[in-house]
């Protein structure tokens, strides 16, 4: 081979704390599928970043082609031909795909007005290298989560893009939109396009890529020809000796029925999803990101109002009309995306701890300050959450200190059902195990806990059973112990229930 | 930064409109000693007590994230039918004339703030455009009651809330005090003001942590269409006449004084002593231009430069993340 298309040299990058990259060093040639594995937390998208421009390399250099470049923003990055996809898409939902694919970079025609005519021409020409049934003109609202990526590709392709570096691409894909991708990415390495390919799907490495570069804790491993390793030898490189999760042991107690949900439906969303939760119990719901997972929480929460079917609390059926009914009821939902939906960033930690509790910390209607005090404190030495005093606005703490405000919310208020939906995403490896550790406590102590994950590992470490959701449909039950990621990933992606019209992949 | 800066900076930051309205009044006061004669600060108080008793409601409603521009028609309509009520009035105890007259005001403007809310949170129309429709409509109902032509020849003891003095104090910086100070305690001590701040800072954190977002939304609107009804009564009381086109433009007053205090528009943050000292701020400003004998035309240019600046001013010094 000739010069490499890219060559990471030495690249280090520590964070406060943490080294999160120590002297990685490997090639990217023209025309090459690299696939670059290692577990959460590894450094795989702090690497992505340093590439991309978003973050500078403390030490180390980039040599594109033979020149070393320093990316000082992402523009930089992106004008030397990277092309980063991320597993969130970044399409501007109301602009139609001709309009993303150009967005800020308009073809300008007679007096600087848009010359739409030329960019919907090119857009189709870019478009039939890589799926011709896509409509330029279509408003991207309207395409499902695998188009949508192809979008996002072709807009990379438009800007000239040699090296593609795609985030988990299959994480919310069909198996029909993967074999589609992998057609196009197959291609596209026959026009010599260069594609970086994280995946946690190891099997997905064997039928894509050429070579797989492996990374633990911030440390390069190794880079091996894909043909010469085995999915066994991956798996060793990336955890070394240590297993990063104990093994789980089977459990004898679970206590009463605390929570069944009997035939719940909401069209669009979830159908005809029956289960029961023990008080005491980790379970778990599997399943891809748009399956109705959250959904269905959601309307537990009484956030969204089932259509039909029935819950039981404690074998007394209710209808939960809204989250405060839930609350009271001694219902605890911490939702999927701790910042828009978990914490007031501008408020104190006190302040959101107490936030579900204040009716019992009120007298006449008054706060009883310092109750609110005490009961804050009492939580912080609980969850052991860090920071310089309760009186800290939660928008300045770490990701894994603010979801353990979220979740010290719930448990200052009593509730006895929890409702953890993805409890450790964004969240450093340190606060993840203490999180994981917490979940457990609390379990002993007799809640009843339902997490909702889309960390196989996690789903696999915590809990006593696993759900697993497809398409808004309940496909399977499995006990705790002897679950593999293999027969989850069998069933979330299940090709023989999608018999089910009702929802088109990805969210709305 | 160092622990010395940090402490300026946060002392800063808290009371930066504060020290504005300090350097305002020194400046002002070099520029005019009569600016600091007891009968004229009085008459500051007199002048700003309207506009910051509705402006204490609109901070409410600002720190849910929402806005109420319909706080003028909603004084001028409470005061009008005080007025018609008043002069129709057979009662021969003034006190409870009045005191009629001021429940019946109070009555129609929660009527119309509880109207806004309920629209605003059942109806999912924007505040601002739900607003600006009562805005419209009570102004209308204004004119059609009285057929455009003012309620004159009103008693003088109508008059007290308005004119009147207890002591050296006019009734009306009085009624001011309190109104400031029990929603100062409302906002800052008890459930429901906690639950204002939490819906403005994420209405749907709030949610989700249980809180009847609803509820607080309407709070906030009836507060507002009382505390403006409120304002209303005054101003028909220092006028002795009912109007209809009374009140026009209080709603921008109000904003400016709300914002001017450091109340984000956003929601979740602001205090009723920084919209009182908004409202100082503009007052002293006018009443300072007027001793200076400066033409209404400049006043109202430099009440609009003073806005901008105190307001950017605020942003730079309290310097945080949004």
């Amino acid at each position: 081979m000739g010069v490499p298309f890219l060559r990471i040299e030495n690249i280090s990058k520590s964070f406060p704390g943490i080294h999160a990259l120590d002297k990685i060093a490997f090639t990217i040639q023209s025309g090459e599928i690299h696939a670059l594995v290692g577990e959460n937390g590894a450094g795989k998208s702090t690497l992505v970043k340093v590439i991309g421009g978003i973050y500078q390399p403390d030490s180390g250099t980039l040599v594109l082609e033979g020149f070393p470049v320093t990316f000082s923003e992402p523009v930089s990055s992106q004008k030397a031909g990277i092309s980063i996809i991320h597993q969130e898409l970044s399409l501007a939902l109301d602009l139609n795909v001709t309009e993303n694919i150009f967005l800020g970079r308009e073809i300008l025609g007679r007096f600087n007005l848009v010359n739409d005519s030329i960019m919907v021409a090119q857009t189709r020409k870019i478009l039939s290298r890589l799926d011709p049934s896509i409509e330029p003109q279509v408003l991207v609202r309207f395409l499902r989560h695998g188009q949508r990526q192809i979008v996002e590709i072709a807009k990379a392709l438009s800007q000239n893009a040699r090296l593609l570096i795609l985030d988990e691409p299959t994480s919310s894909l069909t198996p029909h939109e993967t074999d589609n991708l992998f057609h196009i990415l197959r291609r596209l390495k026959k026009e010599n396009v260069s594609i970086l390919y994280i995946s946690h799907h190891l099997e997905e490495i064997f039928q894509i890529a050429d070579r797989v570069s492996i990374l633990r804790d911030g440390q390069y491993i190794g880079t091996r020809q894909v043909i010469e390793v085995t999915q066994h030898d991956l798996i060793q490189m990336m955890i070394g000796r240590t297993l990063s999760y104990p093994p789980k042991e089977k459990k004898s107690h679970t206590g009463e029925i605390v929570l069944s949900v009997e035939q719940i439906s909401f069209p669009g969303s979830f159908e005809n999803i029956s289960f029961e939760l023990h008080s005491g119990e980790i379970l778990g719901m599997a399943g891809l990101l748009g399956s109705g997972r959250t959904e269905v929480v959601r309307a537990i929460f009484g956030a969204e109002l089932i259509k039909k079917g029935k819950i039981f609390l404690r074998g007394r059926p209710i209808f939960i009309s809204s989250p405060q009914m839930a609350v009271e009821l001694g219902i605890g939902l911490v939702p999927e995306d701790r910042r828009l939906q978990g914490l007031l960033l501008n408020k104190t930690i006190r302040e959101n701890v107490s936030l579900a509790f204040l009716p019992h910390l009120c007298s006449l209607g008054f706060i009883q300050s310092n109750q609110e005090g005490i009961l804050a404190e009492k939580m912080r030495q609980e969850l052991d959450i860090r920071c310089s005093s309760v009186t800290q606005s939660t928008g300045q703490l770490s990701g894994g200190n603010q979801q353990k405000v979220v979740i010290a919310k719930w448990l200052a208020s009593g509730s006895d059902i929890l409702l953890l939906d993805e409890p450790t995403r964004g969240v450093d490896v340190g606060a993840k195990s203490e999180i994981h550790h917490l979940i457990r406590v609390l379990a002993e102590k007799g809640k009843a806990i339902l997490v909702v994950s889309s960390d196989l590992p996690e789903i696999l470490s915590l809990c006593d059973r696993i759900l697993v959701m497809h398409e808004g449909r309940l496909v399977g039950e499995i006990d705790g112990p002897t679950a593999t990621q293999e027969e989850i990933m069998r069933m979330a992606t299940s090709i023989h229930t999608s018999t089910s019209p009702l929802l088109k992949k990805g969210e709305e | 930064m160092d622990m010395k800066t940090a402490f300026w900076r946060s002392l800063i930051s808290r009371y930066a409109i504060l020290c504005a309205l300090l350097v305002l009044a020194i400046i002002i006061s070099i520029l005019t000693p009569r600016f600091l004669l007891p009968q004229n600060l009085l008459n500051v108080g007199m002048q700003i007590s309207i506009n910051a008793i509705i402006s204490v409601g609109m901070t409410c409603v600002i720190l849910t994230g929402g806005i109420d521009l319909s706080v003028g028609p909603i004084a001028a309509l409470a005061g009008l039918l005080a007025s018609m009520f008043v002069k129709k009035a057979m009662f021969d105890s003034t006190f409870v004339m009045t005191s009629i007259a001021l429940l019946l005001a109070l009555g129609v403007g929660l009527v119309c703030g509880l109207f806004n809310g309920v629209a605003v949170s059942k109806l999912r129309v924007t505040a601002f455009i739900t607003t600006l429709a009562t805005m419209s409509i009570i102004r209308g109902i204004c004119f059609l009651l009285t057929n455009s032509k003012p309620i004159f020849g009103l008693p003088d003891t109508i008059a007290w809330i308005g004119q009147g003095y207890v002591g050296l104090v006019p009734v009306a910086v009085i009624v001011m005090a309190i109104i400031i100070i029990s929603m100062g305690i409302l906002l800052k001590k008890t459930r429901i003001g906690r639950y204002v701040y939490a819906v403005g800072s994420n209405e749907e954190v709030a949610r989700l942590s249980g809180i009847n977002t609803t509820h607080i939304k309407v709070f906030v609107y009836a507060v507002s269409g009382a505390l403006s009804a409120l304002g209303g009564f005054i101003l028909m009381s220092r006028l002795q006449t009912g109007q209809p086109n009374a009140a026009v433009g209080y709603e921008l007053q109000a904003i400016a004084a709300t914002v001017v205090g450091g109340t984000k528009l956003s929601g979740g943050r602001g205090t009723v002593v920084g919209t009182l000292t908004g409202a100082l701020i503009i007052g002293i400003l006018n009443n300072g231009m007027s001793l200076l004998q400066i033409s209404s035309y400049w006043q109202s240019v430099f009440t609009g430069v003073v806005i901008l600046g105190a307001v950017a001013f605020n942003e730079l010094a309290s310097g945080d993340e949004s």
